[in-house]
């Protein structure tokens, strides 16, 4: 039975537990977009490291476990929900945009609103691998052992998920922002 | 793979809307302080860490948890599991509650004893003694008649000595724990407390000692 019963652990724990919980609030929001479900998932990932300090507090990068710990919950808890939301996001037939006409279309983004709405509009391995990758700033291999898949699936994942992105936000239509965007300057995000 | 260009907007484009979320203030309070609580009453049932550590204490009948929530001071603290209570106080000492409800799991207590700097040998369903027992018992062990505590001052314990605790099962519900000072070099141990008892000093928890079991 793994849980911290030490008190020199536990404040082992505390201070793991200072320095990691901005960074995966952070993540929990940007795979989330919902401020309360990403505290959430960060109180369940302190949970669960919690309770195998024994064995977490040992490791090279524990930072790195909880993180693989959020990105499951979270996308154990999206596959439960995929089938609903699959009807609110269909599949975009322009998934394919070039690489150049993408980066155009996300120094265009002026609001942040429209990012992560565009961000939601992924699926949630996509949106892994992108907040991963570009936000965590993980090595392809790296994501690669999170995600448990293999560096080709991650690279392919990225490009297309870039390009889906990115065709969100150049031809989608958020309700609310959206409309204010049509008549205000762009500028770089 | 995304164009270098393309790479660089997306590393922008996360920073700048991870920068951009701004958390409740008390959020990291709660994290920190592992008040956690349900999120605003939505889907997720996440219970505050501290009844999730008892819960899976009951749940198994052994003592395995630490007191969570604020984090005690240096020198002072609470390990509080179903089968013991161990406090330790800002003068060295420490107080032990038994529930002589519950057989403990004699390596938790061992080992937590030893974080508070008590050195002892946690048995159950055996006592370990030695024989003669090494004086000054009384010195490091104080107590209340029918209280299921005792105060250990690991100051006062003699070089060369453990305490030794002793865990028995009397019937279904009920459990009864004998504790005394042994030779860490010369113990011998046995199914049979009050035998190990008339050995030399010691007592049983929670009961009126008995001049055999008070003696010094």
């Amino acid at each position: 039975m793994d849980w911290i019963r030490h008190r020199a652990w536990e404040r082992e724990f505390d201070g793991f537990a200072a320095q990691a919980w901005e960074p995966l609030l952070r993540t929990g929001y940007l795979m989330t977009g919902d401020a309360k479900d990403a505290e959430d998932l960060v109180q369940e990932t302190l949970l669960k490291v919690a309770r195998r300090w024994s064995r977490v507090r040992s490791m090279d990068h524990p930072a790195a476990y909880a993180r693989r710990i959020l990105i499951n919950l979270i996308l154990h808890d999206a596959g439960r929900r995929s089938r609903q939301r699959a009807e609110l996001w269909p599949q975009d037939s322009r998934a394919e945009a070039a690489d150049d006409s993408a980066a155009r279309a996300l120094q265009q983004v002026d609001d942040l609103a429209e990012f992560r709405w565009a961000l939601a509009r992924l699926h949630p391995r996509q949106r892994a691998v992108l907040v991963l990758r570009y936000w965590a700033d993980l090595p392809v291999a790296e994501v690669a052992e999170v995600l448990g898949c293999s560096e080709g699936t991650v690279t392919s994942t990225a490009s297309r998920a870039a390009a889906r992105l990115t065709e969100a936000l150049a031809h989608g239509s958020p309700p609310a922002t959206r409309t204010h965007r049509s008549a205000s300057t762009k500028g770089n995000i | 793979m995304p164009t270098e260009e393309l790479e660089h907007e997306l590393r922008r484009a996360f920073t700048r809307a991870a920068a951009d979320f701004r958390y409740p203030e008390q959020a990291g309070q709660r994290l920190l302080q592992r008040d956690y609580r349900p999120g605003y009453g939505r889907r997720r049932v996440v219970a505050g860490i501290t009844s999730v550590t008892a819960a899976v204490a009951v749940a198994l009948g052994l003592g395995l948890a630490g007191t969570f929530g604020s984090t005690p001071a240096h020198g002072t603290g609470t390990i509080q599991t179903t089968a013991f209570t161990l406090v330790e106080h800002a003068n060295g000492t420490a107080t032990l509650t038994i529930n002589q409800k519950v057989l403990f799991e004699p390596s938790v207590l061992q080992s937590d004893l030893r974080e508070d700097g008590i050195p002892a040998i946690v048995t159950t369903g055996s006592f370990c003694s030695s024989d003669p027992a090494p004086g000054g018992f009384a010195q490091v062990v104080t107590f209340e008649t029918s209280q299921p505590s005792i105060t250990i001052n690991p100051a006062a314990m003699p070089a060369g000595t453990e305490l030794s605790f002793g865990n028995f099962q009397l019937s279904q519900d009920r459990f009864q724990t004998v504790v005394g000072l042994i030779d860490t070099n010369s113990h011998a141990c046995t199914s049979t407390p009050t035998a190990a008892l008339t050995h030399g000093a010691g007592l049983v928890v929670g009961r009126a000692a008995s001049p055999a079991e008070a003696r010094s």
